[in-house]
């Protein structure tokens, strides 16, 4: 035992100290109860919990103190005596501990003091993985960092870390990790009550088990990840700690513990610094060349088709980082348009110099007039169509080596995300839609131009200072040569609302170079690019990306050419399944990518699409079943208590996606994440507007909700059932989200979720605390493989027919404005175009879907590179049963992948559509798709119209088809709806009603079949009346037919 | 009643149409390879009236509507109910296996079917190994003859596994001989060779074949029915493969 010199010589006193000598020279008062404390710590290291022993102890030291007269002890002294008190009352252990501890600081204590002056030998060294370095023990260092950021104020900081000091001290780790350290602390402050302080301390961390799987196994909770590799296993750890990052600091604890708890799924929460989905503009990149900030070099505006598309797929690879979701493309075919064309120019130039250059070589005497003839006109015929001196296959030829780079870029860039393909949406159109054909294009170079005598004149772009009302600045073009403004930009009311409008100043030879020229290349371009996708990648296999999202509108069946178009995408449909067939059933209702359907109301972006782009701020889905259980528990299981379950979980959506919007918000601002979206873009206005963005919110197993809530699947209601229940459900949630836009200012919209892990985590999550859910969840629940039917479909195995799915899902989808599709699923059947074309073609006419889908199965086998029909165990072809070259493939939500990533509920879900599928024969499907029902004597006139529109409210004209109607001895009633009440949206769901295209008059006879439709059509985004004279012509001329 | 069952919309009974394709039970041979097991034994049974009304529920979705089985010609009231089913104004298309020719008359003089596809099951000297039952070829050769003259109509032959005529022999496919024996017989019973005919690939499902030890025979291979295809397409005018 070592002991102190003082020690030695023992003298008599009878004084107790009145005070202690601190280490740094200080005093301060004596206190028994500290030296009670540092006993009782040494005591508790060996494991004795007795205080009264410390006292004991404690007693025993004062009397030694007063034996030896210290009136004034230093700490060291008072150590030295507590030890041989220990051992005094034979407690050597617990001696041996004390000394060892008291070793211990003194030597932290002089080593921590010379830190960083020598050897580092003896240290207690702390090693700091993020610093990647090692460092010496310092008490300070952690009193500082709990100050600055758990915001502690200096006392408790202090005894904190000391408390840590000597615990880890204690423990005897030869060296500590800062980790640990703060893992500790957290501890500790847990421990004193300071939660929310400890809250800001904590640690985001992995496992070291779960690390290893990481890397390890594969990741299946995004089927779109082909394979495990090193960008997979960083974003799967990015993603851990993002995730947890999210749920502690930009959600509220009721918000976390929502998604914990399944009330609600976060969706990309591993992405918590990113927004969801958006769509960009090929015009924006054409306009203003590639010029993204953390590029080191910026690109001008691109000249030629391939420079444009090496421009658009750095875009996409760059703006991916700021997205968690797809990247949509609109207007691929037409945008590409003009520099195909001036491509297509210069080659065409180039045979014509060839041309004569060759007819100068054999010009003699005898040809020479002939010639000379010939070269005039062929000069003349360059001059009036330059594409005529191409024949039909160089210029295929050239659309195809175009498109194939565009689509296999496209497909193939899958270096972000971990290693994901990008999720990338082409938006292609069968014709130029008449609300862009007067647009002035943008033409190579990213100018503006106008033809003047047949020549083309390009202009100069100047900005005003007025403002669009969109906040876009204004611009005039100016022909430099002539220094005239050829057209200037100006604000004026139309309709009762401020809009900009061009105002040309164009010459008897002039005029403005605007898309409709470019119709021909558009739809030429357009059929290339379908061609593309129906040949597939090298084995056949189709694109799942980019997706071909086809946009199919009236034009589409009145244009023949346009209509061609529509027969090859269904041959396309019918070989593999590629083109998703986009609806839009009037003009301004722009499709933007896979998940956005947006009404465009500022008329600014018609003339300016550069600055049409859109974005899906975050996506956050709503778990119907578990809202229907819980309503249940508290409020009985009827609808009421139901529906008001679902606002308490909307206001709770609401929440996350304003408390999401604010961290969003700062991370827009100058040098932090978002800063690129935030600043001021291109075009004058930041590239994502917060305040314009849409805040989705998905829903999910409307049909298992149903089925707990009233008995029936959603296919097995009755009309009534169907109308009162699940549409009101729907037009619930319609409608609230409305309120709440109107509220704060911002478009929240329905969605259909994509649901790949939400589907299995909530109905996992309901299976182990709501075991009532056990009999509505979907899937296999012993093999873990459960699942709830996706947002508002009829579960994949119902025994219904295709018909049957478009019309009842398609009744939800005027109320749900983003995600909303029907798939086709068709197993292994090729269906005969001609046939595919009808369905389409019915699908557009006759219901108010947004989208359909074809999705077959495949087996993909890559060892004989071929693609058979149908989910195949072994290769028909080779034989090949190796699942690492034996591929199967179908859509697992709203794209195609491979079986294989899918994770098992989802593959528990593709059982059962077989079982839909292929049950036809068994399962006749009985029950009528509930539709408008008339329940009075005579005809019905069902009038459906919004509050505040001029239009709706004039229903003068019913008179006179009360009047009509009485002439062929019926009667007529009229029931009118507002479609901002929940009666007035569910009836016109049930009638198929174009919410935006209003108001809509729908007709029934007595045994309620629509004898008679028409609705308010828009153009321009200009809205045209019902032509009631026109109307009331026909009805007569109906009830004449009917009265024979 | 003898109306199994219905689908709607089928994309491929029908060529070119989206169709209800209506099943009728019960049949008068036995092919081994069949897959309609289910059909011949069913119990489901459908009146006219409800098919009617199913039909009438879908008919703006519908293009046409086919009949198949099982076999519908053998069902006494097939006329009587085409007759019904003809109220929606739907073309009708009939699948037969042409071993009721008077049935196929009344049919045709009456101008109720549309379309007609008849299953030439093979060539004459199998054709009861290929049907499982006795067939009287003349039957056969007097529908191939009114066949021909329905406003549209097929002949097909789904390459199934079949056995010779000896005895304990294994299965084997329907090679390019049969077929190229089939088509010539086709072409000797009319006269002619302007016939629109399809080869059909055989698809073992589980569960349903009459002969389930067929349920595990290996599929054609997409060459070997190339193969046939490029043997016998030069005898007709027009040969399709149907995968």
């Amino acid at each position: 035992m070592h002991s102190s010199h003082v020690l030695d010589a023992p003298m008599a006193g009878a004084f107790v100290p009145q005070a202690v000598k601190k280490r740094n020279g200080s005093l301060a008062a004596f206190d028994k109860g500290r030296i009670v404390q540092a006993i009782y710590a040494a005591l508790e290291s060996v494991g004795n919990k007795d205080k009264s022993v410390a006292q004991k102890v404690a007693d025993q030291t004062i009397e030694t103190l007063k034996l030896y007269n210290l009136r004034t002890p230093d700490v060291d002294e008072i150590n030295s005596i507590n030890v041989q008190s220990l051992s005094k009352l034979g407690y050597d252990d617990v001696a041996r501990s004390y000394e060892r501890y008291a070793r211990e600081r003194k030597k932290i204590r002089v080593l921590g003091a010379t830190a960083g002056k020598g050897s580092t030998d003896g240290f207690l060294m702390v090693t700091s993985i993020n610093e990647e370095m090692a460092q010496p023990w310092s008490r300070e260092r952690i009193i500082i960092s709990l100050v600055n950021e758990a915001a502690l104020d200096y006392p408790t900081a202090e005894r904190i870390a000391k408390e840590i000091e000597n615990k880890i001290i204690l423990s005897s780790f030869a060296f500590v990790t800062t980790q640990l350290i703060r893992e500790l602390i957290h501890t500790e402050m847990l421990k004193r009550g300071l939660h929310h302080e400890a809250q800001r301390y904590r640690n985001f961390s992995i496992p070291f088990a779960d690390l290893q799987d990481i890397m390890l196994s594969h990741n299946k909770e995004n089927s779109n990840i082909q394979m495990n590799n090193p960008e997979a296993v960083n974003f799967t750890i990015s993603g851990r700690i993002g995730k947890e990052y999210a749920l502690t600091s930009i959600f509220s604890r009721t918000v976390a513990d929502a998604h914990t708890t399944g009330m609600i799924h976060l969706h990309d929460l591993d992405l918590p610094t990113r927004v969801y989905c958006s769509a960009h503009s090929l015009e924006y990149i054409k306009k203003y060349g590639l010029v993204i900030d953390n590029l080191q070099t910026s690109s001008k505006p691109a000249k030629h088709t391939e420079t444009l598309t090496g421009h658009l797929n750095t875009f996409f690879a760059a703006m991916q980082a700021f997205y968690a979701g797809a990247l949509g493309l609109g207007y691929v075919n037409i945008f590409y348009a003009p520099l195909i064309m001036a491509d297509l120019e210069q080659q065409a130039q180039r045979k014509l110099d060839a041309i004569i250059v060759a007819l100068n070589d054999v010009q003699n005497q005898a040809t020479d007039q002939f010639v000379a003839d010939y070269i005039k006109k062929i000069n003349k015929q360059f001059e009036n169509d330059p594409l005529s001196l191409l024949n039909d296959d160089e210029i295929d030829d050239f659309l195809t080596q175009r498109g194939q780079e565009l689509i296999y870029a496209a497909s193939q860039n899958a270096f972000s995300r971990g290693g994901q393909t990008l999720f990338i949406d082409f938006n292609i159109h069968t014709g130029i839609p008449s609300y862009l054909a007067d647009t002035p294009s943008i033409e190579p170079g990213g100018k503006y131009a106008i033809i003047r005598d047949g020549k083309k004149v390009f202009l100069k772009e100047e900005r005003l200072d007025e403002k669009a009302p969109s906040g876009h600045p204004l611009i005039q073009l100016r022909d430099t040569s002539t220094d005239r403004v050829i057209m200037r930009e100006k604000v004026t009311e139309i309709h009762g609302s401020n809009q900009m409008v061009q105002e040309w100043f164009l010459e008897d030879n002039e005029s403005a170079v605007t898309y409709k020229m470019y119709d021909y290349i558009a739809k030429r371009f357009a059929k290339n690019l379908l061609k593309i996708w129906h040949k597939g990648d090298k084995n056949g296999q189709p694109f799942a990306f980019p997706k071909c999202d086809l946009h199919i509108n009236d034009q589409t069946f009145s244009d023949p050419e346009q209509l061609e178009l529509l027969h090859y995408a269904a041959e396309v449909a019918a070989d593999n399944g590629s083109p998703y067939f986009v609806f839009d059933r009037d003009e301004v209702s722009l499709a933007a990518c896979c998940r956005l359907r947006t009404a465009v109301e500022d008329l600014y972006v018609l003339k300016h699409p550069e600055s049409i782009r859109f974005c899906g701020f975050q996506n956050i889905t709503i778990n119907l079943p578990q809202a229907a259980y819980r309503s249940a528990q508290s409020g009985g299981k009827n609808l009421d208590s139901f529906l008001c379950e679902l606002d308490n979980v909307l206001e709770v959506v609401i929440d996350a996606h304003l408390q999401k919007r604010a961290f969003i918000k700062k991370l827009q601002n100058k040098g932090l994440p978002q800063w690129l979206t935030g600043k001021e873009a291109l075009d004058g206005v930041p590239y994502i507007e917060l305040d314009k963005a849409t805040y989705i919110i998905g829903i999910i197993g409307l049909n298992e909700a149903m089925s707990f809530l009233t008995g029936k699947q959603l296919h097995e209601q009755t009309a009534e059932e169907f109308e009162k229940i699940s549409l009101r459900v729907v037009s619930h949630l319609y409608l609230r989200a409305k309120e709440y836009q109107e509220k704060h200012g911002l478009k929240f919209s329905l969605e259909e979720s994509p649901a790949e892990s939400a589907t299995r985590r909530m109905s996992k999550i309901d299976s182990m605390y709501y075991p009532e859910s056990k009999q509505f969840i979907k899937g296999d629940q012993l093999s873990d493989k459960t699942y709830y039917t996706n947002s508002i479909h009829i579960t994949p195995d119902a025994p219904v027919d295709l018909f049957h799915r478009i019309e009842l899902q398609s009744k939800f989808h005027p109320a749900i404005e983003s995600g909303a599709i029907i798939h086709a699923f068709i197993g292994d059947q090729k269906p005969h175009p001609d046939a595919l074309f009808h369905l389409i073609e019915r699908t557009f006419s006759t219901t108010q879907s947004a989208q359909l889908t074809i999705s077959p199965e495949f087996t993909i086998c890559r060892a004989c590179a071929v693609v058979h029909r149908g989910i195949q165990h072994s290769c028909p072809q080779c034989g090949n049963t190796d699942p690492a070259t034996l591929k199967h493939m179908t859509r697992i939500v709203g794209y195609y992948s491979f079986i294989d990533n899918w994770n098992p509920s989802k593959q528990s879900e593709l059982d059962d559509r077989h079982n839909g599928n292929y049950s036809v024969m068994q399962g006749m499907d009985t029950t009528a798709v509930p539709s408008l029902q008339n329940d009075r004597d005579g005809l019905l006139l069902v009038h459906i119209g919004k509050a505040d529109c001029e239009l709706c409210k004039d229903i003068s004209s019913v008179q006179n088809f009360k009047k009509i109607a009485q002439k062929y001895n019926t009667s007529l009633d009229l029931k009118t709806y507002e479609v901002q009440t929940h009666e007035g949206l569910a009836a016109a769901m049930l009638g198929d009603v174009n919410l935006s295209a209003l108001p809509c008059i729908i007709l029934l006879d007595e045994q309620s079949n629509v004898i008679l439709r028409e609705s308010t059509q828009y153009t321009n985004g200009i809205p045209v009346a019902i032509d009631m004279p026109q109307v009331a012509k026909n009805l007569d001329n109906l009830l004449k037919e009917r009265s024979k | 009643m003898t109306v199994a069952g219905i689908i709607h919309g089928s994309f491929i009974d029908y060529p070119g149409y989206v169709a209800s394709v209506v099943f009728f039970k019960g049949c008068n041979f036995r092919c081994p390879a069949c897959h309609a097991r289910s059909l011949l034994e069913s119990r489901n049974a459908i009146d006219i009236d409800q098919l009617c009304a199913l039909i009438k529920r879908k008919r703006s979705w519908l293009q046409g509507i086919v009949l198949c089985g099982g076999e519908p010609t053998i069902c006494n009231r097939l006329v009587d109910y085409i007759h019904t089913l003809r109220q929606s104004g739907l073309p009708i298309k009939l699948d037969t296996n042409g071993s009721n020719p008077d049935m196929l008359e009344q049919l045709l003089e009456k101008n109720l079917i549309d379309y007609v596809a008849m299953d030439l099951k093979s060539s004459p000297p199998l054709y009861d190994l290929a049907t499982g039952v006795d067939v009287n070829i003349d039957f056969i050769e007097a529908s191939i003859q009114l066949v021909q003259r329905f406003p549209h109509y097929e002949f097909r032959t789904t390459v199934v596994p079949i056995k010779d005529n000896v005895p304990n022999a294994p299965y084997r496919y329907l090679d390019q001989y049969d077929i190229e024996n089939i088509v010539n017989w086709l072409i000797a019973v009319t006269g002619h060779n302007n016939h629109s005919y399809y080869l059909q690939k055989f698809v073992p499902r589980q569960d349903e074949l009459i002969d389930s030890t067929l349920e595990s025979f290996a599929e054609l291979s997409k060459d070997d029915l190339e193969q046939i295809y490029k043997h016998v397409s030069p005898l007709l005018t027009s040969v399709s493969l149907r995968y």
